[in-house]
């Protein structure tokens, strides 16, 4: 009798769209502050702030003297090359697929509260995706403020009338519903899993960091792996990000420039835009059904609040 | 039934603390898969990068290395230092409280334990390292690199213990600190580049701080050891062993002062018990 439960407990059966509509915001917004304040509420900002950036600076510096070390700073197309995918890449991609593996493990073994969000209205997805947004927020901080350092202090060169702003922002968000549904995907997985659950983001953004082209042309691997990295949405996402900020496709310096990447050089704007705009798509799809198999797999096998001690 | 004291119980206690670290390794190798693959793959991306960049092939063995010793640092970082906040979020920091034996021999078995699981995953990195990339080691002097590679594990996890004494007093903030620690120290200590370029791009003071974390130097010279010609070296590796040898002397003593303390202020301010603050 529906009169006897409230249809906030209901499941999606019946609900109006517009009821399921509003709950699923509203549980967005929640997770969104919720997320943001597990990140942020240990320290206050200005503390916040400075461990925030310590590591992807640390990382950005590290490339650096790789960099100077052995081209001593001869070679400035391909520091921007290296440092605008760093950015995003430290930023981005290992805050939401590192990010929301690990919050339901948080939740689950840590906090322990991953069953009291399955016990009460709360859509799941949804409080995820909220979850990652927080995330998003402060990656994409990370970003803006790695890239400022890069050009303020270490010597990169962006010219802002150059940038392809239109570019920036349908690439920027393609690449961010890519993540996210890669996030989900990782984060279905860590809730069926017991042991190691806490490296298997680690591991996909590890592979990431080899097979995306974020620190080097992909044309530097070995054939198999090349097809490896040209099979993955996050290489055309960064050499997206990278051609926006750039103002063009990223080229050798010199008298007679050549690609960085000639493998990636040969696809233009629009069909970077028709991979990542497919790869959206598939990715959305695929995490939101994929999600919800392993939800209910982990139901079925009483797994969500099982505490194993990882 | 026969009380055991003194060094026996310190012993007894670094063993069975101990224990479940080498034994569990063995229980569930799973963990071996990802902790290989994590460090190995990143490793890999670093090579890529030098290769990009047509860099030496010694630089190629430096990255191989380094990543063969960043697992270390990670080990003391997370299993060490942070260990005794994780040990309070499930309980157990109680209950070692509680019991005689001393939480040095807690810590010393962790050490143990951790250096073990750490150099099977390092040992594994260096090997498919050094055959995936072709890398050519200079064997001649490896009893000296062995024993640089000792002491500087006996000043890392004396570093840990030291640390671990700091995480006792911290709630939530050890996560981060541990977080933000990884890849600074990565930075500081040349893991992917010689020590000596790194000396030249940093200012001074924080060459300073990078002297203090003991993979620095052991790394520097194991490098100068096994590659020799192809590194200049910050000093000469008996002066880094020197160096090496004298921060394990501190960092020891320091954990165990510093641990008595810190385990009474936590006491104090009943922080011993306190969770998810």
């Amino acid at each position: 009798m529906d009169y006897a439960r409230p249809h906030l407990n209901t499941s999606d059966k019946g609900e109006p769209l517009k009821m399921t509509l509003r709950e699923n915001l509203r549980t967005l917004r929640i997770a969104a502050w919720l997320g943001w304040q597990v990140e942020g509420n240990w320290a206050d900002p200005l503390v916040f702030f400075i461990f925030t950036l310590l590591k992807p600076m640390a990382s950005a510096l590290i490339l650096l003297v790789m960099y100077q070390v052995i081209a001593g700073g001869q070679r400035a197309d391909f520091f921007g090359y290296l440092f605008i995918s760093n950015a995003f890449f430290t930023g981005l991609v290992i805050q939401l697929l590192v990010g929301l593996s690990w919050t339901i493990i948080d939740d689950r073994e840590n906090y322990k509260m991953l069953k009291y969000i399955f016990t009460s209205p709360a859509r799941h997805l949804s409080y995820l995706v909220g979850r990652a947004a927080a995330k998003g927020a402060i990656g994409m901080m990370t970003t803006l403020i790695l890239l400022g350092t890069g050009v303020a202090f270490l010597g990169l060169h962006l010219d802002v009338a150059r940038v392809q702003w239109g570019w920036l922002g349908v690439y920027f968000v393609l690449g961010i519903i890519i993540l996210a549904g890669m996030g989900l995907i990782l984060a279905g997985i860590s809730l069926v899993i017991a042991r190691n659950a806490f490296a298997i983001g680690q591991v996909v953004a590890g592979s990431l960091l080899l097979f995306s082209g974020a620190l080097f042309p992909v044309d530097t691997l070995p054939s198999m792996l090349r097809s490896a990295s040209l099979a993955m949405p996050i290489t055309y996402w960064l050499e997206g990000l990278r051609r926006a900020l750039i103002g063009g496709i990223p080229m050798t310096s010199g008298t007679n420039p050549q690609p960085l990447s000639p493998a990636l050089a040969v696809y233009d704007n629009w069909q970077l835009l028709l991979i990542l705009g497919v790869c959206a798509v598939v990715s959305a799809v695929g995490s939101y059904l994929f999600f919800n198999f392993m939800e209910h797999q982990a139901k079925e096998r009483g797994m969500i609040d099982r505490l194993t001690g990882y | 039934m026969r009380k055991s004291t003194g060094l026996e119980l310190f012993l007894r206690g670094t063993v069975a603390r101990g224990y479940p670290r080498i034994w569990g390794a063995h229980r569930d190798l799973s963990w071996l898969l990802f902790d290989v693959l994590i460090p190995l793959v990143n490793t890999s991306a670093f090579v890529f990068l030098y290769r990009a960049l047509h860099a030496p092939e010694a630089y190629i063995g430096f990255v191989v290395l380094g990543g063969a010793m960043s697992t270390y640092w990670l080990n003391v970082l997370w299993m060490m230092a942070s260990q005794l906040y994780w040990d309070k979020q499930e309980g157990f920091l109680e209950l070692y409280t509680m019991s005689p034996v001393s939480t040095m021999a807690i810590l010393l078995g962790m050490g143990v334990g951790g250096l073990y699981m750490s150099t099977v995953r390092a040992g594994a990195i260096a090997v498919i390292g050094t055959i995936l990339y072709g890398v050519k080691f200079d064997a001649s002097q490896w009893g000296f690199a062995l024993l640089v590679f000792l002491v500087t594990m006996v000043a890392l996890y004396g570093l840990g213990m030291t640390l671990s004494s700091v995480f006792l007093m911290w709630g939530r903030e050890a996560w981060q600190v541990s977080e933000a620690l990884t890849e600074p120290v990565f930075f500081l200590s040349g893991m992917n580049f010689p020590l000596s370029k790194l000396f030249l791009t940093i200012p001074g003071v924080l060459t300073i701080f990078s002297a203090i974390i003991p993979v620095s130097f052991g790394l520097d010279a194991m490098r100068q050891l096994l590659f020799p010609g192809q590194i200049q070296g910050i000093f000469d590796p008996w002066i880094e062993l020197g160096f090496l040898a004298a921060m394990g002397v501190v960092f020891v003593t320091a954990a165990y002062l510093m641990l008595r303390r810190m385990e009474w202020l936590a006491k104090v301010e009943a922080r011993l018990s306190l969770r998810w603050q």
